[in-house]
């Protein structure tokens, strides 16, 4: 039984987990040794009050259980609507006409924190509406000329119309995710009028249907309304549709298609293991394998490059498609570990697969490129998408080493543990006179050491990140640290549990995460996110507890736990938390 | 008994009547401007100009009709008899507001606190130029487009949004860095100059009746939501309808607003190319303006602890790695430098080099006329702020006092110009945060928002009485 941990945070308030097991979310100091909580545990919080605690009725009261009772934190509060992504406006335009836009020419997502992109509750803003005009305007124009062909109207006059209005019926309800409204119809007739038989005028017309397409709110969000359950009327389930295109866009980021849409209208969905299957056929193809990048991408806090910003130095003697193959490079090593016998969230950790890649050779070959001795040396382990540039560099500064951001992206994204920003000036808190001779540790220990204010929250995630002190920020291996002294990458901390990670080296590091249930456990977390497009709530304690048991069963294997979460109960449902959303303070 | 010059001249009486005449005075003001006959729509460009000065206290020091412009301010020195130019105030809000650094500073034109989401750098509440653009709109004075935020997009720190102009508690306006990609989104009913009209036509057709599908999808899909979708989708479906709007509306005759060729596009982040998008950027705020396709425009140099560089041919020097990560010649790692005369190099380079791009933009203001013939200038507020401060004597890369401040135009006759204005941030830091507040609301209602007395939650009451004539 994990010892209940309960810490003190700004609010002064506290979260117990199923299994007794309290996240704190603050800086604060941890209090492990708390009675395990019973039926309806409880937690002495700030101030000697007691505040209600995450109870999971049912939940396993033993094993494997974690609390990954991660706060949520919005963009907005979450919602029945969900704003497609870039990624999957990508994927859904691509499904559609074969075709798609850059996603940098798509308005960019706000993100905030190490979690998954949230998308509940997320609207478009104005300027955002503006600048999507002009791009799905100029895809239309692209696209318009293909999808005429694969229309098959290739007609003069009103037959031609009377023939795109039909191929444009059974288009427009796959799009847009919903049947035909009575009135679209006659919407649809206007714009094709344009249409002459002539192949400008004709062009322009599908340009026009086009643009009214994929401008729709219809296809720029998804909604999960539902409808009253059978059983229980207070309850909402989905729509066959609605669960179709959320099982469709869990599995690959692009909406249903004729296989999945039948097996939603016959019923069949509604069985969890139909679901899974589903899943399953989806996951195989070539945009079902995007998807599972893009979540360990989001997971990873990977999603977007940022070799671009680095200081132009890091990135002499590398190829001009650096970023673009750094990013393909780690799909790729994704897929392998997914597709193959361990597709594990350890094995994500720990495959070496990648490093013979040509693009890894650029960086583990001895250089001087970037004015230091970088090149991996043989004490030196590279291992595990921790390790690997695209993952690396998205959490790097533009220069030096980077190990607060390091630490404090490993803490919250791969144990689930929040880590509260620096109070205001804090780094006006900094000692400055660094005794002379200090090697970077050292130096950056002595920093950090001005009081408890600065070294209780250091203490949760320095030294995950001095572990990794010695990358550069585009993931070279710097072979010496700058005062000649050896690096020292050792440490220790204590997840939340309790526990004790200790390393003397980023391998060990990266092995101890692998292992860690915590960890396993958090990259559920994430994924269960990722398929609500919210952060998790108390409500969806039971539905966090069975995924930590799939966990254990299938020993973090990730496809087990995509179809844990595909074939649950819950999945049918609106992904709107039943109770108000506790956002941090 | 008093005589009725003793009442007149009684305490109370001359209380009362002052009381009256700080509240009539917005009215005032505007009867008097509209007194002169037909006037041109009032406009406002907010500039924002990332990081600060750090070692020069600027803009202009003296008296205030007796003045001189400091030396990295120069450029701004031949539009001397426009501009009102304060020194010495602080950042929005300043001691009143819990952020401070660049998570205050960052903030300027919101005077919310930051810290949305749980990210220090993402603003609590929305920038006045969404505040007077949808009063605007919904008063049916906004132009085809109620706002437009446009300028430089570079990464401030990890984890931070670091945009300046906020739509909502946490969502910052990413702006438009591209001027081909902003002009696009403006002329959207310019086919080009080798489209026959028919081809236009046929053009402006497709698009009004795909918006017109759009449009009661967005409708249909609120009420769908209920009050939910009331919340998240009134903006998005306005926008829709002011996209329509814009397609039928038929832009104003005159030379500002005849058929112009697009901007070539360009590796518009570049900063070899940074003096061509200013200027190109200057010339389409002057169009937008002229040709009233808004009234509202934002522009940011660049975003909260920007790493924006300038051409080579300034010879910005390299700074050494600083302790946030960053190096080179950029404008952010120097000010984490200590002073030397590299460091004050980059400062001076910097600092003349938004001067040179906000004057350049007053000279296109001046010289281009509006609709009635007048230059653009007479009618609208200019406002340059800067996200932080500068001090000779202080070393402190997040100051937020001694923060520079630029009005340009009379507003109509609004405001007295030719002058300096000296704030009260070495003795008074949260009155400077106030009057900094104020300012802002000066400019709301300038633009017609007489009731708007505040902004955020700065607890600034009214308008900066100092602006005015």
């Amino acid at each position: 039984m994990r010892s209940a941990a309960c810490v003190k945070w700004r609010a002064g308030r506290a979260l117990l987990a199923p299994g007794g097991l309290a996240l704190c979310l603050a800086c604060g100091t941890n209090v492990p040794n708390a009675a395990a909580p019973t039926t309806h545990p409880t937690a002495t919080v700030a101030n000697n009050t007691v505040a209600p605690a995450f109870a999971a009725p049912g939940a396993p009261a033993e094993g494997h259980q974690q609390a990954f009772a991660r706060l949520v934190d919005f963009s907005g509060k979450p919602s029945a609507l969900r704003r497609l992504s870039r990624d999957e406006l990508v994927a859904t335009l691509q499904s559609l006409t074969g075709l798609a836009p850059e996603r940098g020419d798509l308005p960019e997502e706000q993100r905030a924190g190490h979690h998954p992109l949230r998308t509940s509750g997320v609207s478009l803003i104005g300027s955002e509406v503006g600048k999507l005009f002009q791009v799905i305007k100029t895809f239309a124009v692209q696209a318009a000329p293909g999808m005429l062909t694969q229309s098959g109207c290739a007609l003069t006059g009103q037959a031609q119309r009377t023939c795109l209005l039909g191929w444009y019926q059974g288009f427009s309800e796959r799009a847009l995710r919903r049947a035909q409204r009575p009135n679209e119809r006659n919407k649809s007739e206007a714009t094709l009028a344009i249409a002459d038989g002539s192949p400008g005028r004709d062009r322009v017309a599908m340009e026009g249907l086009l643009i009214a397409t994929f401008f729709a709110p219809s296809f720029l969000y998804r909604t999960e309304i539902g409808v009253a359950s059978d059983d229980d009327p207070t309850e909402k389930v989905l729509t066959p549709t609605e669960l179709a295109v959320k099982l469709s866009y869990f599995a690959t980021l692009a909406p249903p298609d004729e296989a999945l849409l039948l097996a939603a209208q016959s019923g069949k969905l509604a069985h969890g293991s139909e679901r899974v299957r589903q899943w399953e056929r989806l996951s195989e193809t070539a945009a079902g394998k995007r998807a599972k990048s893009v979540l360990v991408e989001e997971w990873l806090g990977a999603a977007e490059s940022k070799v671009s910003r680095k200081s132009p130095m890091y990135l002499r003697k590398l190829r001009g498609d650096f970023a673009h193959n750094m990013r393909t490079d780690a799909d790729n090593f994704i897929d392998g570990v997914l597709s193959g016998p361990d597709p594990s969230v350890g094995h994500l950790l720990t495959g070496k697969e990648y490093v013979e890649s040509p693009l890894l050779k650029q960086l583990i070959a001895p250089s001087t490129a970037s004015g230091v001795p970088t090149g991996d040396v043989p004490e030196f382990e590279r291992l595990g998408l921790l390790m690997h540039p695209q993952i690396l560099s998205s959490h790097t500064k533009e220069d030096g080493a980077s190990p607060f951001q390091l630490g404090y992206f490993i803490r919250e994204a791969l144990l689930c543990e929040k880590v509260r920003p620096p109070p205001g000036g804090a780094s006006a808190l900094a000692r400055k006179d660094v005794p002379s001779g200090s090697s970077m540790r050292e130096s950056l220990e002595y920093r950090t050491s001005a009081g408890p204010t600065c070294t209780k929250c250091h203490s949760l995630f320095a030294p995950l990140g001095y572990a990794f002190m010695a990358f550069d920020p585009v993931g070279r291996w710097v072979t010496a640290d700058p005062s000649g002294k050896p690096w020292d990458l050792a440490g220790h901390i204590i997840p939340g549990d309790g526990s004790r990670l200790e390393f003397q080296t980023p391998a060990e590091l990266v092995r101890e995460l692998a292992a860690s249930p915590i960890v396993q456990a958090c990259f559920a977390q994430t994924a269960l996110e990722w398929s609500l497009g919210r952060g998790v709530s108390r409500g969806d304690a039971s539905f966090v507890a069975r995924l930590d048991a799939s966990v254990k069963t299938h020993e973090a294997s990730v496809p087990e736990i995509m179809k844990t979460i595909v074939g649950a109960p819950e999945f049918m449902k609106p992904s709107i938390p039943n109770e108000p959303v506790q956002e941090l303070p | 008994m008093k005589s009725r010059l003793q009442r007149l001249l009684s305490r109370r009486a001359l209380l009362g009547n002052t009381a009256l005449l700080a509240l009539l005075a917005p009215v005032a003001r505007q009867l008097k401007a509209h007194a002169a006959g037909p006037q041109s729509p009032r406009r406002v460009i907010l500039i924002f100009s990332p990081n600060g000065p750090m070692r020069a206290t600027g803009p202009a020091s003296g008296t205030e009709t007796d003045f001189t412009f400091h030396d990295w301010w120069q450029p701004l020195a031949r539009h001397k008899a426009e501009g009102i130019f304060m020194s010495h105030m602080a950042s929005t809000g300043a001691g009143k507001l819990t952020a401070n650094g660049h998570a205050l500073g960052g903030q300027t034109y919101g005077g919310y606190d930051a810290g949305a989401n749980g990210d220090q750098y993402a603003q609590n509440g929305e920038t006045i130029d969404q505040v007077i653009g949808k009063r605007l709109e919904q008063e049916g004075r906004a132009g085809m487009v109620r706002s437009l935020v446009w300028g430089n997009v570079a990464n401030s720190q990890s984890g931070g949004t670091g945009d300046a102009f906020c739509a909502s508690p946490g969502r910052n306006i990413t702006p438009e860095s591209s001027p081909t990609a902003a002009w696009a989104q403006l002329f959207t009913s310019f086919i080009g100059p080798g489209a026959t009209p028919t081809e236009s036509l046929a053009v402006v057709t497709r698009d009004r009746s795909a918006l017109d599908f759009v449009i009661d999808d967005c409708e249909a899909l609120k009420t769908a939501l209920g009050s939910e979708g009331v919340a998240l989708l009134d903006d998005h479906c306005t926008t829709l309808r002011t996209l329509e709007k814009n397609l039928t509306t038929p832009m104003l005759s005159g030379r500002a607003c005849g058929r112009r060729t697009p901007p070539p596009d360009r590796d518009w982040p570049n900063p070899e190319n940074r003096d061509l998008q200013t200027a190109t950027f200057n010339d389409l705020i002057a169009i937008t303006l002229a040709c009233e396709l808004s009234h509202v425009i934002a522009f940011q140099i660049g975003s909260q602890a920007a790493r924006n560089k300038v051409a080579a041919k300034y010879r910005v020097p390299k700074s050494p790695k600083a302790d946030s990560g960053d190096s080179g010649p950029a404008h952010h790692p120097w000010t984490h430098q200590p002073s030397s005369p590299e460091m004050m190099l980059a400062m001076r380079i910097f600092t003349t080099t938004y001067s040179r791009q906000v004057a350049a933009l007053i000279d296109k203001l001046k010289s281009t006329k509006d609709a009635l013939g007048k230059p653009l200038l007479d009618s609208t507020a200019v406002l340059w702020l800067s996200e932080l401060g500068g001090d000779e004597k202080i070393e402190d890369p997040h100051i937020t006092k001694s923060v520079p401040a630029v009005l340009f135009g009379s507003g109509q006759g609004t405001f007295k110009t030719g002058r300096y204005l000296r704030g009260p941030s070495e003795s008074d830091y949260a009155e400077a945060g106030r009057q900094n507040a104020q300012l802002l609301v000066s400019l709301i209602q300038y633009m017609g928002l007489s009731d708007v007395n505040t902004v955020g939650v700065t607890g600034a009451s009214g308008p900066l009485a100092s602006l005015y004539a």
